[in-house]
């Protein structure tokens, strides 16, 4: 294994062992997650990425210094040069490609998402991918707590919003936290929103929490940061390459996100 | 019902094995619905209105994963929840599972599936060139799906495709069968010695499933999208799809299909077949036959057939003048219940090949003939929406499907138009055609049955359908279903349209 980045809001201490999936092995520290992740997860604020992660099945805690990380019996130092830096300063109203590319990014998000994902919202006609009773109950409250959100009662939206859907992170978690990163790009206007919105979201699910509260930062993991970076200053093709990315997280919860942050990087949204 | 559930607490799974469990144990039997998920208020919310709520998730929370079964019998849900831990262990890995996955790109789609050497894409039109010459720089043969490719991204695909030895289907190409595999729109067949190049989608499907329901069967059936025929693509992937067929060693026949070719690409054709030491049957429908040779998509199936079986061509001739006297038959019987101003027939069709087929023939034997997609003798019509005197309509057509799906799955546009029809005196016969297969509607008998037994008590409504008994659909259980509504339900396209179009016959004689 080899260490290849570690996210700027890894913090030093003894982290207890959480879970482990295909591609991630989780640990805590009271509320605090990191997680240690392949390459194919990328980088994130809390995520370490190793390379030829295996699929050990210890549960030997983890080990965080300032300069190296114990796991799995390994010991694997880092610099800063293998800092992910999750921040993102910019402005949209100063780019020219914005509006188009986020057209483009939305009919990427119709054409070419998960068939489950919360794209529908964008185009009634995904909605036959939801066959089962369950699917089908969840597409209308889906719908009806996002019409709240943009058109109703915000956080009374956002609080039914919440915990929603299938997925580890349910897809209304996802979509909340797409919401905002959407609201903290849009500017320091939106900054009382961001906490509100976020202390509707409020979830017991460790994974859901950390998300949410790293969105509320405006801290971002990598595949949201380059389609960011691509709807800003990228051609189509830039764009393209990091919707693909990002649609391939989760099972549903890339899409589900940048369904929530396109649906609020629209103009007509305010403040109010 | 029974519905039951499974708590389990501070149990963590990542969303792709979440769905994927939730899914197998959907598809589990006797389990009419089901539901992997965290414990969230909303969640419960959900599972109540869907009914999938026990009693014993009420004090569940955001931390515990419920599985919640909706089944016929208590043994089947008990039989789910059981079968729950050993799906959830069940890792992905990749190139072995037979587990769904969802990759977003070609390269994750490659990950999943190290070996493939084939791409199915079906995207927005406007990425899909692109994404088909990513295809083919990795080694892959490309079945294109999708329409809207640039005639010029066609033929910059076809030819890096044909230096480096692969195939590219279509664009705008809606059936395949490749290895035994049937793609896209494409019907349950036998594996055969009978090999096929199409330049039309449903021609492929007609003649592969009447291949098979003689008891023959298909080596390969490659589709090359229409417009490959055309001057300026040339034929490319038409005559490097017969080249593949003449090298191929399990393909003893090559059957041919398509709309007329331009005549350059005709002449290519030719000279292509000339070299090729396997008999080699052609088909281009609204082309002048040649002499002896088949005038329709099931003369030209037959003829493969008989050529497979080692038998001569004629026989097909002789098989078809026989059925020929049983349509003689029941159209005198069919015209005998039409009153005097019922006069013409009105075709509906979901399959464009069949509506050209459909044209040329009823061109044939009578006259003023209108479509929508005129093809052969046949006249424009002056309002797609509007009949005119006999009127055959391709409701495949860009006309009727932006929006909505296409005819084949989407019964809707074409059963209100059957109801149409049917309220005009002068409509004598429906002439319908009825597609099965992959892709294809799930229950065509269900959404036909009502319109067809309506409009049979005032009409002819004459069918064919297009597909085997090992389709998802069942032929057999259609044909029946189809003829207990009052349909009269013909062995082909071509059948269909000789009974229409002899029962008008029949009417003009009166």
């Amino acid at each position: 294994m080899m260490l290849i980045s570690i996210g700027d809001r890894v913090e030093e201490g003894l982290y207890r062992f959480h879970s482990r999936f295909n591609r991630a092995v989780n640990f805590t520290q009271g509320e605090h997650l990191v997680s240690v992740v392949a390459e194919e997860i990328g980088d994130g604020p809390l995520n370490i990425v190793m390379r030829d992660l295996g699929t050990g099945q210890t549960q030997n805690p983890l080990e965080i210094f300032a300069d190296k990380i114990v796991f799995e019996d390994g010991e694997f130092p880092f610099t800063n040069r293998h800092r992910y830096c999750s921040t993102l300063e910019c402005e949209t109203g100063a780019s020219p490609r914005f509006s188009d590319n986020l057209s483009l990014f939305g009919e990427l998000l119709r054409t070419m998402s998960h068939p489950k994902s919360l794209a529908f919202l964008l185009d009634d006609q995904r909605i036959q991918n939801f066959h089962s009773g369950f699917e089908r109950a969840f597409v209308e409250q889906a719908k009806r707590s996002v019409n709240q959100v943009f058109h109703g009662d915000r956080l009374n939206g956002v609080r039914s919003l919440s915990g929603c859907g299938i997925g580890l992170t349910p897809s209304g978690d996802d979509f909340i936290a797409g919401l905002l990163i959407g609201l903290n790009l849009r500017g320091e206007s939106f900054r009382g929103l961001v906490n509100q919105v976020f202390a509707a979201a409020q979830t017991k699910n460790i994974f859901s929490s950390s998300f949410l509260d790293l969105a509320r930062q405006g801290l971002l993991f990598g595949r949201m940061k380059d389609l960011i970076l691509a709807l800003l200053h990228g051609g189509q093709e830039a764009v393209r390459n990091s919707a693909e990315k990002l649609f391939a997280v989760g099972g549903s919860s890339g899409a589900d996100l940048g369904t929530g942050f396109l649906m609020t990087m629209r103009p007509e949204v305010r403040v109010s | 019902m029974n519905v039951v559930g499974q708590v389990r607490k501070g149990a963590y799974f990542d969303s792709v094995t979440l769905m994927r469990v939730g899914k197998e144990i959907a598809g589990l039997p006797g389990i009419t619905d089901a539901a992997v998920v965290m414990g969230t208020r909303s969640n419960k919310a959900i599972l109540k209105s869907s009914g999938l709520l026990p009693p014993t998730f009420n004090d569940a929370s955001d931390t515990d994963l419920l599985v919640a079964v909706k089944a016929n019998t208590e043994t089947a849900a008990g039989t789910a929840l059981a079968a729950v831990d050993g799906l959830l262990k069940k890792r992905m890995s990749p190139a072995t599972t037979g587990g769904e996955s969802h990759p977003v790109s070609l390269g994750g789609a490659l990950e999943v599936l190290p070996g493939a050497n084939l791409a199915l894409i079906s995207i927005a039109g406007r990425f899909a060139g692109e994404e088909a010459m990513r295809a083919l720089e990795n080694g892959l043969h490309v079945m294109l799906f999708s329409d809207n490719v640039s005639l010029e991204q066609e033929i910059a695909l076809k030819k890096f495709a044909r230096k480096r030895g692969l195939l590219v289907m279509g664009p705008d190409c809606g059936t395949a069968i490749i290895n035994g595999v049937p793609l896209a729109f494409a019907n349950t067949v036998n594996r055969g010695n009978i090999g096929i190049v199409a330049a039309a989608g449903t021609g492929l499907q007609e003649v592969s499933c009447i291949i098979s329901n003689e008891g023959a069967g298909i080596s390969q059936a490659i589709g090359t999208g229409g417009r490959d025929v055309k001057k300026e693509v040339g034929g490319i992937m038409f005559l490097e799809g017969l080249r593949a067929l003449a090298k191929d060693k399990a393909t003893g026949v090559i059957l041919l299909v398509s709309k007329p070719p331009h005549r350059q690409v005709l002449s290519r054709i030719a000279k292509a077949i000339k070299r090729i030491h396997k008999p080699v049957v052609t088909i281009f429908i609204g082309a002048e036959a040649k002499a002896g040779g088949p005038s329709t998509l099931e003369e030209a199936a037959l003829t493969a057939v008989a050529l497979a079986r080692g038998k001569k061509p004629e026989d097909v001739a002789k098989q078809l003048v026989a059925r020929d006297a049983e349509i003689l038959r029941i159209a005198r019987r069919e015209a005998g219940k039409r009153t005097k101003r019922q006069q013409y027939v009105r075709g509906l069709f979901s399959g464009g090949t069949f509506c050209a087929e459909a044209q040329i023939l009823l061109s044939n034997q009578l006259s003023n003939v209108y479509s929508n997609a005129p093809a052969g003798r046949a006249k424009q019509l002056k309002d797609s929406l509007k009949s005119q005197k006999n009127t055959l309509v391709d409701l495949g057509e860009d006309e009727f499907t932006v929006g909505r799906p296409h005819p084949m799955i989407d019964y809707s546009l074409r059963n209100r138009r059957i109801q149409g029809e049917t309220a005009d005196a002068e409509t004598a016969v429906i002439l319908l055609d009825v597609v099965l297969g992959y892709g294809a509607n799930p229950d065509p008998t269900a959404e036909l049955s009502g319109v067809i037994r309506q409009a049979s008590r005032t009409v002819s409504v004459v069918c064919s359908i297009t597909g085997t008994d090992r389709d998802p659909q069942n032929r057999s259980r259609v044909e029946a279903a189809l003829r207990k509504a009052g349909a009269l339900v013909m062995p082909s396209n071509a059948a269909a349209c000789k009974l229409a179009g002899r029962i008008i016959q029949f009417l003009g004689r009166k």
